[in-house]
């Protein structure tokens, strides 16, 4: 066969323009041997995979090959499980049957399937199964035994709770998948896996409640799945950016969240997640504007207390947006709008200051986003240093040489505080606020409230798989209303949203 | 897609084509003028005009300069006031504008028109009237405070016109309104300059009277709380009475709440006017062993009150009927208001009417308590 030959034709083996071997070429035989040599060659340079032969100690005919990928596997269940009760079973005798014996009376493995097909004994192999390849057989056994190490189970960094749940989701998809199932026993709950990727074959799982989602949005979102074409997919913001509503859009309208709780909480209201192996950043969607305010914590205390949060939430949003604009366009334009007294101390600190306010004020917020994004990005003992130059060198210190005026220092500090409030919709509101500066520098508090307008029809006329991005903000009906700016009990809340999920009736509660 | 962006650049640029007025102007850039001050010129030049500036200096030591300039259009002098500044000037945060009684004499509607057409200044303005001082020694004193006369002037006025009613606030917009009232005259605080031993320092001194936008008068700081009574303005203030003249013995009442209803009355073709006061008081001061918290001292303490508030009122009416001849009670306008058919007939002559006009007072006093105790000091028992 032309593929043994050592000249092969390079476009049978290598990958074709899209990315998948091309395997039509190749087909299991009964000979050992030979089927060894089509997986060596398919797996050729990569020495990563181990091909383990052996035979078995009585009936030395019957001949076997583990192929699997070292670091993928547990070794003690391939050891334990897979080559010792062959290689010791005194019983088994060669004959047509010998697979499906091993199959059915030797393997020690709870996930064994047999196939045939190449594509799928190489997928299954590069996802840590273990194929077994038995002499006078053409199909294969595909044993699970998946063991690769992998981050434990820890709180996320992004968002920590106070109370309840501090699990996070972790780079595996079955781990992932699990922690789900485990906040809902319940066999209306489906995992329908897919592959992204032409080259890295990345799993991606779609998870629903099936009885409570409705099924426009789950076709819509398989509808716009099915046209995703990239040959890498390594973390779900691959998938968020291509399946996601207008897609120049500052504001998300696909949610992303590290916690299973939430995951958990969302799907109860009809919506859908999406997992992608790899990302611990689990997707739901619809997402609606409200939900960059919500966290997990607010579910877990009492209300009062939470809608307090919810609230500070929302008007830190407007705020960071929109201080530094109107303080801009007061004191460049609407001088008569300031507090006399505040005036006065105005003028006396900005007196000396070389710069435009304009200036003053892009130079420190641009400084603050620059001290943030360090701050990230650097390992977290250098923190004290940055804090450091931050605070003394930047605040302290450009006041006092009279480069910054004092105003300016506590208008960038409370836009900075406002904005860490809310991670979630932290890219929108630093984009937003220097549009605004922009608006209000040039024509004063007009060009901000112009600001404002543009931005309210820009998030009624933007949607999320089909729902109203800003639904429930604007309904005046309490039952709506229940878990916007305020987080009603839990008792009041017996409606699901009624635009996500086609049940709206919350089981168990319906009888009250 | 291109047509699309052309469209939002035509938006966009819209903007600028439809503000009106707009100008960017740094905050440190200009000087805040806190109050102004108009006098006559000298040597025939019409207007003198003193602005109050706001020190901008952290460290100084007193909290604002003067400046003054001389022209014959109050624009220009303040236009000319650069040349002394060399910053511009904003009024954005004036709080008080002096007039002297020398140009008030003569009008202050010419006054009134720039402030009110002037784009930065603001239409609650406090209007105050300079007695028998230039209005730019007012602005000259020494702060009590360390703050500029302009803002402390406004504060004393309100103040003023809160616990103890000497006078009363006149802001720009309400003397315009009370100029363009049929049948009302408007008064407008006045101030004058005490000169003492080493300081001298500006006082409050009742209300400047007006007829149409011409000076006509004052009315005695005491007195303004009686003329409040009548228009119905008075928000607190004390009222104080000799209960005993051998121990020469005072009781001091504050008032609390008070309403004036004003109604007229045609009888014979004779127009007359009934001003009935009800006023709810506490006994604050009661420096005397006449036991006024029961009765019957209470219901003398209470028609004693009431006798000396009719008396003062109608005399008030009386020296104004007879001194100024300006209705700055606002008789004719409570005519012009509930009966337009027949002000047409006083309109003509309303200050002759006026003049003559027959007021019958009416007060009525309730106490309501008498602070916190109804003891009296027990001395020497």
């Amino acid at each position: 066969m032309a593929v043994f030959e050592h000249n092969i034709d390079k476009k049978n083996v290598f990958p074709d323009e899209k990315g998948i071997l091309n395997l039509n070429k190749y087909s299991l035989e009964k000979d050992l041997n030979k089927n060894i040599e089509i997986l060596n060659q398919i797996f050729k340079d990569d020495d990563t995979l181990i091909q383990r032969q052996f035979q078995n100690q009585v009936d030395k005919s019957i001949k076997c090959c583990a192929f699997f990928i070292n670091g993928m596997v547990n070794n003690i269940l391939v050891n334990e499980n897979i080559i010792k009760p062959i290689m010791t079973n005194s019983l088994i005798k060669r004959s047509c049957r010998t697979l499906d014996d091993i199959e059915s009376q030797i393997l020690f493995a709870n996930d064994v399937q047999k196939s045939e097909d190449l594509n799928e004994i190489i997928q299954s192999v590069l996802y840590g199964d273990t194929a077994l390849i038995v002499d006078g057989s053409n199909s294969v056994l595909i044993i699970n035994s998946i063991g690769w190490q992998m981050k434990a189970i820890s709180e996320p960094d992004a968002e920590k709770s106070l109370r309840g749940s501090h699990e996070g989701f972790t780079e595996s998809i079955l781990v992932n998948t699990s922690l789900i199932r485990r906040r809902i026993k319940n066999s209306d709950l489906k995992f329908k896996f897919q592959v992204f990727g032409t080259r890295s074959n990345t799993k991606a799982c779609i998870c629903y409640i099936d009885s409570l989602v409705d099924k426009k949005i789950l076709d819509e979102l398989n509808r716009r799945l099915s046209i995703i074409d990239l040959d890498g997919v390594l973390d779900s913001n691959y998938i968020v950016e291509i399946i996601k509503d207008s897609k120049l859009s500052l504001f998300k309208t696909v949610g992303v969240t590290e916690r299973p709780d939430s995951v958990a909480g969302k799907l109860l209201e009809g919506r859908i997640a999406i997992l992608v192996d790899g990302s611990p950043e689990v997707l739901t969607v619809p997402y609606l504007f409200i939900e960059n305010f919500q966290a997990s914590d607010d579910y877990y205390v009492n209300f009062y207390f939470s809608s307090i949060g919810r609230i500070l939430r929302v008007l830190s949003f407007f705020i960071t947006m929109s201080i530094p604009a109107v303080y801009l366009a007061l004191i460049d334009f609407h001088k008569e709008m300031i507090p006399t007294s505040l005036a006065v101390s105005i003028v006396q600190s900005r007196l000396g200051v070389p710069f435009p306010s304009i200036v003053e004020c892009m130079l420190m917020l641009l400084i603050f986003e620059i001290i943030r994004e360090a701050g990230m990005r650097m390992p977290s003992n250098i923190g004290q240093a940055l804090s450091l130059v931050g605070a003394l060198v930047i605040g302290e210190a450009a006041v006092t040489a009279n480069i910054i005026s004092a105003p300016v220092i506590i208008i960038v500090a409370t836009t900075a505080i406002t904005g860490l409030i809310n991670t979630k919709i932290k890219g929108a509101s630093i984009t937003i606020r220097f549009i605004f500066i922009i608006l209000a520098s040039v024509i004063g508090l007009y060009g901000y409230v112009f600001g404002i307008i543009g931005l309210i029809i820009h998030l009624l006329s933007i949607k999320s798989f089909g729902v109203n991005y800003t639904s429930q903000m604007t309904s005046i009906n309490m039952q709506d209303a229940k878990d916007i700016f305020v987080r009603a009990p839990w008792w009041y809340m017996k409606k699901r949203p009624n635009f996500i999920s086609k049940d709206i009736i919350r089981k168990g509660e319906s009888g009250d | 897609m291109i047509k699309k962006l052309f469209l939002v650049l035509i938006i966009i640029f819209n903007i600028f084509i439809l503000t009106g007025c707009w100008n960017v102007e740094e905050i440190e850039k200009m000087e805040i003028v806190s109050g102004i001050a108009i006098d006559k010129g000298k040597n025939g030049v019409k207007y003198n005009l003193a602005a109050e500036l706001i020190s901008s200096d952290k460290e100084a030591k007193v909290p604002s300069k003067v400046v003054e300039s001389s022209a014959n259009t109050l624009f220009e002098s303040t236009r000319k006031m650069i040349s002394t500044s060399s910053r511009k000037l904003y009024y954005g945060h004036c709080k008080s504008v002096i007039i002297s009684e020398e140009l008030a004499r003569e009008g202050i509607a010419p006054v009134i028109d720039i402030l009110m057409r002037f784009f930065s200044s603001r239409i609650s303005l406090d209007l105050i009237i300079a007695k028998d001082v230039n209005a730019k020694e007012v602005l000259k004193q020494d702060p009590v405070r360390k703050l500029p006369n302009g803002f402390e002037i406004e504060t004393l006025i309100k103040n003023n016109e809160k616990s103890l009613s000497y006078s009363k606030k006149a802001e720009l917009y309400t003397v315009v309104n009370d100029l363009g009232t049929a049948g009302m005259c408007t008064t407008i605080p006045a101030i004058k300059v005490e000169k003492g031993k080493s300081k001298s320092k500006y006082k409050l001194d009742g209300l400047a009277v007006f007829s149409k936008d011409e000076l006509v008068g004052f009315i005695d700081a005491d007195k303004t709380k009686y003329y409040l009574f009548i228009t119905d303005l008075i928000k607190g203030g004390t009222l104080s009475i000799k209960v005993d003249d051998k121990k020469n013995s005072y009781v001091a009442v504050q008032i609390i709440k008070n309403k004036t209803d004003m109604e007229y009355s045609i009888k014979d073709n004779k127009l007359s006017f009934n001003i009935h006061t009800e006023t709810e008081v506490n006994i604050s001061e009661m420096a005397t062993d006449n036991k006024f918290s029961k009765d019957p001292q209470r219901k003398k303490l209470k028609s004693m009150l009431e006798n000396k508030l009719e008396k003062n009122m109608k005399d008030l009416i009386a020296e104004v009927q007879n001194n100024f001849g300006c209705d700055i009670f606002g008789f004719g306008n409570k005519i012009h208001n509930t009966n337009p058919d027949l002000w047409k007939h006083y309109k003509k002559d309303w200050n002759e009417t006026f003049e003559t006009l027959d007021v019958n007072v009416k007060s009525e006093i309730k106490i309501i308590n008498e602070g916190i105790t109804n003891q009296e000091i027990k001395t020497g028992e």
